[in-house]
């Protein structure tokens, strides 16, 4: 019902406004320039897939998006509000989810207890002080179905996060995002490290719970790409240098350069 | 027999297993290229030799000297030059500390006047902050390190890296020139016709495993499938 | 103890009357630079020792009080000159350093900063206690050699040779300093080893011995400072402590790691001290530290730009969750509810109050430290406060005890708050220092309003009066009342740490960057553990200021800070109850030992050392894990991992990795 009402609502403020719109955004460090003015619209597509070379910037430009850099120079709009100045947590709060290129969990929780941290927060805001002493049984079920959903099995729900495996952890991590409930969610090298299986369960679930919002994932590995994206950008760095369906993005020419030098 | 000889390497960056069995030999004045997507262990190995992984099992040996429980300050008093990936540069000296920051080490030391006639960079801008350089500056300077220590053997950890075409093709002029001064090289490296102009032999490196052995020839005619492996 | 007004005293000594007004005040300005020199020389090695390796070494003010004894124990009872005293001074001092380096503080490189913070800090203890067995404070004018005898005429007055001395020396060593850091060749292999120690190894660098030539090289200058302070300053036990507040403050409003800053910023802080006393004489103290904190809230980095620390938070994860769950568990509440009960039978009432009140407080500064991941090292702060101003409101204002007591909560809570506010946005070893330095405020204030206070002599004739009818003046009945005071804010702590709030600052400590991704308000939950800290804190410091019926100065001292961290780490950190159990051993140590030694403090300062190098974990903390974490790991399935070593219970990541150095 909620998820209902919500949706049109996203549908009709896309129309009016992209889903996000960064406009002329500089972000430097020191006298390195990591993203250089770069002007880019995100409509409410499934999948954007986000490649280009080492240093071109992505980590960088996914800083941004989420609130971890603030973009001094230019301005980002979600959804035609710009939402520049908010901090981080604000603009999680807005919807805007992201993952981390390194795995990034609580550690020393129980599996489930980490899920439930992220929908307390949902729901309640994450401060409430006086409440019943089994209160996280109200988030158990809702939980145990995202937990269901990213395919980490019951048997390990309740050993410290930090025991699972490494895929796990990625997986973990993920039903942490999505206990948020985003409306965009920022996946940073989501299969990086995986092993083969791990990848195709992984690539699935993005095609999956892209149905209720927009993916946009950073990824070095294309065959995932190829896969899951509606449409591709292509940084090199620091700006915008192609974007497109994947086979088109695919044969062009200065794409091809940009990752593999020019011929000679 | 191989300058270099590695034999069933294996790697661990804390709980993960990087580096599964790695067998690969470097011969005398050679280049050799790893080729591999990210995260494949290609840096991983360069600084399993250089002994920056505490973390190791199998062998490695140079000149025939087992170097694999050596510390870094050991092997590279064996000569051993490390170019790393994010080019090493030590931000708080000027160039000409950096350039200096190793002592020379036997006859094959290159002389200052030496360096600066193949980075005339390096000379005009001796006093400035490193960290003001640009990246193709940068990468010169962390190439030219290494030669003013002698070193015999170059670690190259992707040079070309976030650099403009131009800046590439320099780059490229400069290794050729280190290779005909008699240099062995292993060098990192995902632009693949960089990688063939210069070197001999390329290892093709997936998932920590050695998958194959190319000729420049192989690597030209399969670059459709090479970029699938490169993940482009 | 702490704190005294050091610059204050010395700015008196130069006074003589007759001089006329001008070239008064520039003496006054000039003895300002003589404290700089102090300072900055303190400084500069504390700043390169934290730049090479993040150790903030608390040592530093015991070398420098050593550097003074050495000098002052081979001029008078050796006869020796005061030039060969100051060769002396450095080297011994200097070996000194070299030696708790490699020893101690070597194998803690890659743990939490908080850990080296803690085992200086016990070392201290250890090396002023020791001292304090054969010295005195003493005066040593004598030492002053010939040649440095008398006055020289600056032109617009006369001012000591000796003094301009130092003036010069300081100047001459802090140039030369930085000219060696910034224009040698190794100079350049110390900022190398500084930024990328692992990096330099890789071109032969040699890092473990660059690391100790440093630790060298500080001591050494912290030595000498002491040594060139002892003929005009009292030479005594405590002059390191006085010295070490300072430098804290000096080196975070200057910008840890930043040799310039420290410069800087220690001969600033003389010259404002001198000027600040011209107005206000006991001033000279405190403006120091309300530079740094005005430096802190306008430029949060500090003056110049040091080393960015910001991000070392703490990782201190000293019991598992399974460890936690048990003794957050009805069964333990029981077990220290009947120890409660029985305590004062077992050890006289006072005691026993003592132990729950200390414990309660430990309390306190546990919930920053195992749940909210921040080392306060200021908490005192509170427990004073609320102490002093429960005494104050029933001394001079004549509240009654009741009313007094939450007003005494009250008011130490709020200022709390406030603090909360600032301190809050800062992590890691900056948050501890800042706490530090604050603390050190409150001890001002409390020592100088000594109208009110009873300063040095305490506050006498906080009388308990009968409540409900119940004679609290019996020390039993008062015992019983606290115990349920306690009993009721452990529960109250337990029920938050369990609630959503207790699980999100947890989650703060383990994964900032996750929880602010998730929407988490990170600063916030902090404010708030903060002040929940200074409320418990200030609950015990009022409670335990009617347990005496009087209040001292030992009560905001900054070993009444330090006495909470070493309860917590004793008895388990996050262990709950852990606190108690170390409060009770501390106490009952320092009550046979005081005996022995002074003040027991050589005892909790190797108990402090054994801590930190032995059991991370603490007893309860130790007991459960080798009883229960480890029995049930071996039950696991297959999925958990054995094949990985054991973890050290508190591991830093993102710290340049001079871990394996």
């Amino acid at each position: 019902m909620l998820d209902q009402v919500q949706k049109t609502d996203k549908a009709s403020a896309a129309v009016a406004h992209p889903l996000l719109e960064l406009r002329s955004v500089t972000i430097s460090f020191g006298g390195f320039i990591a993203v250089n003015n770069v002007s880019l619209v995100l409509e409410q597509k499934p999948v954007y897939g986000i490649i280009g070379p080492n240093g071109a910037g992505k980590t960088t430009l996914f800083n941004v998006l989420s609130g971890f850099i603030r973009a001094r120079k230019g301005e980002l709009l979600f959804r035609g509000e710009t939402i520049s100045h908010l901090s981080s947590e604000q603009v999680a709060r807005r919807g805007i989810v992201r993952s981390f290129q390194i795995t990034s969990i609580f550690p020393h929780m129980t599996v489930t207890d980490n899920v439930v941290l992220s929908l307390e927060r949902r729901k309640h805001g994450g401060t409430r002080t006086f409440v019943r002493a089994n209160w996280s049984d109200d988030h158990s079920a809702e939980a145990h179905d995202l937990l269901d959903q990213v395919g980490i099995p019951p048997s390990l729900r309740s050993e410290p996060a930090n025991d699972l495996p490494y895929g796990r952890k990625r997986a973990l991590e993920l039903a942490i995002s999505l206990a948020a409930r985003p409306q965009v969610l920022l996946l940073d090298e989501p299969t990086a490290g995986m092993t083969v299986p791990d990848v195709n369960r992984t690539t699935e679930l993005i095609s999956r719970l892209s149905k209720d919002r927009t993916i946009i994932v950073v990824e070095h590995n294309l065959g995932v790409i190829a896969n899951v994206a509606d449409e591709i950008v292509v940084l090199q760095q620091g700006s915008v240098l192609t974007r497109g369906a994947y086979d088109d993005v695919r044969k062009d020419v200065r794409v091809i350069e940009a990752y593999l030098g020019k011929r000679q | 027999m191989s300058m270099l000889e590695i034999t069933n390497l294996n790697a661990y960056y804390g709980e993960s297993h990087v580096l599964h069995g790695v067998d690969m030999s470097v011969d005398a004045g050679e280049v050799v290229t790893l080729i591999g997507r990210n995260g494949a262990g290609k840096t991983t190995l360069l600084k399993s030799i250089i002994g920056d992984i505490p973390h190791r099992t199998g062998s490695i040996r140079f000149d025939g000297t087992e170097i694999l429980g050596l510390s870094p300050e050991r092997i590279c008093k064996m000569r051993v030059g490390f170019v790393p990936e994010d080019r090493g540069i030590f931000s708080t000296l000027n160039v000409f500390e950096n350039l200096t920051i190793g002592r020379p080490n036997g006859r094959d030391a290159w002389p200052l006047e030496r360096i600066y006639e193949l980075f005339p960079v390096l000379k005009a801008r001796s006093s400035q902050k490193a960290s003001s350089l640009s990246g193709g500056e940068q990468q010169m300077l962390a190439i030219a390190r290494p030669l003013y220590m002698g070193a015999s053997f170059l670690l190259l950890d992707e040079p070309t890296e976030g650099l403009a075409p131009v800046i590439v093709d320099a780059i490229g002029a400069v290794i050729k020139q280190i290779k005909q001064a008699g240099l062995t090289i292993l060098l990192v490296e995902q632009n693949l016709p960089f990688a063939t102009e210069l070197a001999d032999r390329h290892y093709l490196l997936e998932n920590g495993h050695i998958v194959r052995e190319m000729t420049n020839r192989q690597v030209s005619e399969e670059e459709e499938t090479l970029l699938e492996h490169l993940g482009v | 103890m702490a704190g005294a007004a050091a610059p204050a005293e010395q700015i008196s000594v130069s006074y003589r009357p007759g001089i006329k007004p001008m070239a008064y005040y520039i003496t006054l300005l000039f003895n300002g630079l003589v404290t700089g020199g102090f300072l900055a020389m303190m400084s500069l090695g504390m700043s390169i020792i934290f730049g090479m390796m993040r150790v903030v070494n608390f040592m530093h003010g015991s070398m420098f009080m050593l550097g003074a004894v050495v000098v002052f124990v081979f001029g008078s009872y050796f006869g020796l000159s005061l030039w060969f005293g100051f060769f002396v001074a450095a080297i011994l001092v200097g070996l000194l350093g070299v030696i708790l380096e490699r020893t101690l503080i070597k194998r803690l490189y890659g743990l939490d900063l908080a850990y080296i913070l803690i085992l200086t800090f016990g070392l201290s203890l250890i090396v002023e206690d020791i001292v304090r067995m054969f010295f005195g404070v003493t005066s040593a004018p004598f030492l002053v050699p010939d040649m440095l005898k008398g006055a020289v005429n600056l032109g617009f007055a006369f001012y000591p040779k000796y003094r301009l001395f130092v003036v010069v020396v300081s100047v001459v060593l802090c140039a030369g300093t930085w000219f060696a850091l910034e224009r040698t060749r190794l100079g350049a292999l110390i900022r190398a080893a500084s930024e990328r120690p692992n990096l330099l190894k890789c071109f032969g660098g040699n890092v473990p011995l660059l690391i100790s030539g440093t630790f060298f090289f500080a001591s050494a200058l912290a030595g000498l400072a002491g040594a060139l302070a002892a003929p005009i300053r009292n030479v005594s036990p405590f002059m390191g402590e006085e010295m070490i507040n300072f430098v804290f403050a000096v080196v975070v409003a200057g910008g840890m790691g930043s040799i310039a800053g420290s410069v800087v910023m220690g001969f600033g802080s003389g010259l404002v001290s001198a000027i600040a006393a011209i107005f206000y004489a006991p001033a000279a103290t405190a403006v120091i530290y309300i530079l740094m904190l005005v430096v802190l809230v306008v430029r949060p980095g500090g003056i110049f730009r040091g080393i960015d620390i910001s991000h070392f938070a703490l990782h201190y994860t000293p019991i598992s969750e399974r460890a936690r769950r048990l003794f957050m568990s009805p069964p333990a509440a029981l077990v220290a509810l009947a120890a409660g009960l029985v305590l004062p039978w077992l050890v006289y009432p006072v005691l026993a109050t003592d132990i729950l009140l200390w414990g309660l407080f430990a309390v306190g500064f546990d919930l920053l430290f195992a749940f909210g991941g921040l080392l306060s090292f200021g908490q005192a702060a509170y427990w004073g406060t609320s102490a002093y101003v429960t005494g104050i409101l029933m001394v001079w204002v004549g509240v009654p005890m009741p009313l007094a007591v939450i007003g005494g909560v009250f008011a130490s809570t709020l200022a709390g708050t406030l603090f909360g506010f600032i301190v809050a946005r800062k992590k890691g070893i900056y948050f501890s220092m800042i706490t530090f330095a604050f603390a050190s405020v409150v001890y001002f204030i409390v020592n100088e309003f000594a109208d009110y206070t009873g300063g040095e002599d305490g506050l006498h004739g906080v009388i308990r009066t009968p409540l409900f009818g119940i004679d609290l003046r019996n020390d039993h009945v008062f015992y019983y009342a606290c115990l349920i005071a306690v009993g009721l804010t452990i529960a109250l702590v337990l029920r938050l740490l369990k609630s959503p709030y207790g699980m999100a600052l947890l989650g703060a400590r383990e994964n900032e960057r996750r929880m602010m991704s998730i929407g988490y308000n990170v600063y916030g939950l902090r404010v708030k553990a903060y002040a929940l800290s200074c409320f418990i804190c200030s609950i015990a410091g009022a409670l335990y200021a009617l347990n005496h019926q009087f209040v001292t100065l030992e009560t905001v001292a900054w070993r009444a800070s330090g006495d909470p961290i070493m309860m917590t780490l004793l008895g388990g950190a996050g262990t709950i109850f852990g606190p108690f159990l170390g409060g009770g051993i501390v106490l009952l140590m320092r009550n046979t030992l005081s005996s022995i030694t002074d003040s027991g403090s050589l005892f909790i300062g190797l108990l402090f050392v054994a801590i930190v190098m032995l059991f991370r974990r603490g007893i309860l903390g130790e007991i459960v894990h080798h009883w229960i974490d480890r029995r049930s790991a071996t039950g696991l399935g297959p999925n958990h991992d054995t094949s990985q070593p054991e973890k050290a219970p508190m591991k830093v990541a993102g710290i340049g990795g001079i871990a394996d150095a």
